[in-house]
């Protein structure tokens, strides 16, 4: 690992924050769209421990271990969600859910 | 005596509203007036004893003052809640405690009608707040003080008039004399803002700073006669127009007999109306730099006197009488403080006090012995029937008409004699040269005429003559029972003629104060003269020296003519009819009418006033500045809102989470962007 610079990991953690950001903005699948928000996150953790370790300092592993704690905590209520959704609409499509249309 | 008891003063009296006000319904007529007469009778006490007190320190004590908050410091200028009580301060306490008090005894017995049982409490706490507003005025060592006193007796005068507020009239009066005052207020505030601001870095509310200031640094205010000082006196003045009822803005007192009559007498005679002549005293080394407003403030006050004297001919409501010729008085103050006579004018202050409130309170024994009657031409031969209160009735008009040795004889001569007597140099309204004295002790010599005619007509059609009470219809209220005695006039309670006589015997003795020098009285001579010397000698005011005997002959010419017209009123009024239709064809009809409608003054503020500010409000700042421009403006702001949010908001609220999330990267890589490209 100690081989491996910091731009290196950046790099993918802005490749996959990126990929995760296309899957969001691009997906109809709603659990397709909450898997690329964990894509995000993950992209984000990454950069959070590239940057500790770069710096020697432990704060980016203790924010990395925090987000991963919210991570889950969302992906319950994110799951919970779509299946209330589902139930509403029998469909996981984000096209049909446009209640909020002013 | 402690400085520090000044606050008691004014505190008395507001410990009673609280109380009294605390109480409220369970306090009852005489337990409310009890405790509201002991408040001010302890201020009272106090205030004698802060007048002995400067008496016995035969000057060597200039004033008592004491601290009691600190009110505003701020940029230089220190305004504390703070009393000061010098020689013209403690005889005022005492006229307005004094009198104040008998008033307050008085209406224990007098609001005993049935009707006002639940609202008597109220009447209480508005009279105590009223003396306590009133000793704010005259005690606060600085000019925001007093404006709190000056603004306090002004809404008490509105509460009261407007007590019996459930008839329309009387609730209007209030408001006029409540609008009235405001305007003259407004006047007042500003000549005080003109004074603070020209005096620049020197500037202070206090008086005896003030004073100390101006005179060091008259330039300030532009010299002795300048155009700045001028201008501040003729605001100030136009203030005490309006609290002291002068021209232009008396025509709220004559309406102000709506409330119940102890109130015409204790604030409409004896106190609230002589706070312009004693604002005028307190600052007579700012209105001596300005002749030609103390010459406005001699005229106004001379023709105000006689203005008023001439509608008191004609009335036939005994108050109405009573407030015109409050009026009319007021007017001879000013005409004293105006030539300069600071003293001879407070001097009237207090002696009016005593007689005018003793003939508002006998009118108001009278008044409440008829049931509520109050045309004189339904009175008459009440003499018999009330005489304790004729009796005092006939001493308080031979006081005000200046019948020898009264009081009121020795301060209206007085006036008078000094206004013969003025420098014409200090009253230089029309030019330092003009004879202005001269042509206004004119004026005031036809009002003493006119006044020892209107009173001796009250007196007369009211105590003398037949009885010409009991017109049909007349006390049907205590029903028919056969007790013909319940309908006949009767003397009235103790507690209502003992103010009376107290008042009595000041009304003759009140001359005592200030004998004129031609009696060679010893110490008595001059006496409140030589006590109020140390606050009006910076003045530097000037009269004549004239021989002795021109004085001696020209008061002697007053009382001639006055008993003249005793006798000619006698003649007119009681004895022959006749001469008085004769009279009345010697009599232009416009003169008449003129008398008779208050010389049309209301129809004309009605008509040049009132009407077009009603007018110009409804059409113009109504119709259209309100109705078209401000709520055009907030109406439009929100129309334009919805339309554009109608017209275009509404396509970007698609309700799709994906575009959301799109315009949210859109911003936070826009953020990004900028920042690498800023830094």
């Amino acid at each position: 690992m100690d081989q491996v610079g910091l731009y290196p990991v950046l790099f993918t953690s802005a490749l996959l924050f990126g990929l995760g950001v296309t899957g969001v903005l691009t997906r109809r699948n709603v659990l397709i769209v909450l898997m690329s928000i964990e894509l995000m996150l993950n992209g984000v953790n990454l950069a959070f421990v590239g940057f500790a370790r770069h710096l020697g300092q432990v704060d980016g592993h203790a924010f990395a271990i925090f987000v991963m704690a919210v991570a889950a905590a969302e992906a319950a209520v994110g799951l919970a969600l779509v299946l209330l959704l589902f139930r509403h609409k029998t469909s996981v499509d984000l096209e049909t859910f446009d209640l909020l249309r002013g | 005596m402690n400085p520090a008891l000044l606050s008691l003063v004014p505190g008395f009296p507001l410990l009673g509203v609280i109380v009294i006000a605390l109480l409220n319904r369970k306090a009852s007529r005489v337990v409310a007036g009890s405790i509201a007469t002991a408040m001010v009778a302890l201020s009272a006490v106090l205030s004698f004893w802060t007048l002995f007190t400067l008496v016995g320190a035969h000057g060597e004590l200039e004033s008592l003052h004491t601290v009691l908050y600190r009110w505003i410091d701020v940029g230089g200028v220190d305004v504390n809640i703070a009393f000061m009580a010098d020689p013209l301060t403690a005889v005022m306490m005492c006229v307005v405690t004094g009198v104040g008090s008998l008033i307050h005894l008085y209406s224990i017995g007098y609001m005993d009608d049935p009707a006002d049982a639940n609202s008597t409490w109220r009447f209480f706490t508005y009279l105590n707040l009223f003396v306590f507003s009133m000793l704010l005025l005259i005690m606060g060592d600085n000019f925001l003080v007093m404006f709190v006193g000056w603004e306090g007796v002004g809404l008490c005068s509105y509460l009261l008039i407007g007590f019996w507020y459930s008839n329309t009239e009387f609730a209007k009066a209030g408001k006029k004399a409540f609008v009235t005052n405001r305007v003259g207020d407004f006047s007042f505030l500003l000549g005080l803002f003109l004074l603070f601001w020209s005096l620049g870095e020197h500037a202070t509310l206090q008086f005896s700073e003030l004073k100390e200031v101006l005179g060091a640094h008259p330039e300030l205010v532009g010299g002795h006669g300048g155009t700045l000082v001028t201008a501040i006196c003729l605001l100030l003045f136009g203030g005490a127009t309006g609290k002291s009822a002068q021209i232009p803005l008396f025509v709220w007192l004559p309406d102000a007999m709506a409330g119940p009559t102890p109130v015409s007498a204790l604030i409409h005679a004896a106190t609230m109306v002589t706070s312009g002549i004693y604002m005028i005293c307190r600052l007579n080394f700012l209105f001596a730099m300005a002749p030609v407003a103390m010459g406005a403030v001699a005229t106004i006050g001379a023709l105000t006197a006689f203005l008023a004297a001439t509608i008191a001919v004609s009335q036939n409501d005994i108050k109405k009488v009573l407030a015109y010729s409050t009026v009319s008085q007021l007017g001879y103050m000013f005409l004293g403080v105006g030539v300069g006579a600071f003293t001879a004018g407070f001097f009237h202050v207090i002696t009016h006090a005593f007689f005018k409130a003793l003939l508002f309170l006998g009118a108001g024994a009278v008044i409440h012995a008829m049931h509520h009657e109050q045309d004189m031409r339904h009175m008459g031969g009440l003499l018999g029937k009330m005489k304790i209160t004729g009796w005092t009735m006939i001493i308080a008009w031979l006081a005000i008409i200046g019948f020898p040795g009264f009081s009121g004889f020795f301060s209206k001569d007085e006036i008078l004699w000094l206004t013969f007597a003025a420098d014409p140099a200090q009253v230089a309204l029309f030019g330092p040269t003009v004879p202005l004295p001269k042509f206004l002790w004119g004026i005031g010599f036809i009002t003493a005429i006119l006044t020892a005619f209107y009173m001796s007509r009250l007196v007369f059609m009211t105590f003398f003559g037949e009885f010409r009470g009991g017109r049909h219809g007349h006390g049907d209220d205590h029903g028919d029972d056969g007790n013909a005695h319940a309908h006949e006039p009767h003397e009235v309670s103790p507690v209502m003629w003992g103010p009376l006589v107290v008042l009595a015997v000041l009304s003759v003795f009140g001359g005592l104060l200030n004998l004129p020098h031609w009696l060679h009285a010893g110490n008595l001579t001059g006496w409140l003269h030589h006590f109020l010397e140390p606050v009006f000698e910076d003045a530097h005011m000037r009269f004549d020296a004239a021989p002795e005997h021109l004085e001696l002959r020209i008061m002697a010419l007053t009382i001639g003519v006055v008993f003249f017209t005793i006798y000619a009123a006698w003649q007119m009024l009681m004895k022959n009819p006749e001469i008085k239709h004769q009279i009345e064809h010697f009599i232009p009809d416009f003169a008449i009418a003129g008398s008779i409608n208050k010389w049309w003054v209301d129809e004309l503020y009605e008509f040049a006033i009132i009407k077009p500010l009603v007018l110009g409000s409804r059409q113009v700042l109504w119709a259209i500045v309100d109705a078209l421009v401000i709520d055009g403006a907030v109406n439009g702001t929100a129309r334009l809102l919805s339309g554009a949010s109608r017209a275009y908001g509404q396509r970007v609220q698609v309700g799709k989470v994906q575009v959301y999330a799109l315009a949210l990267a859109s911003g936070a890589a826009l953020l990004i962007f900028a920042f690498a490209v800023g830094s």
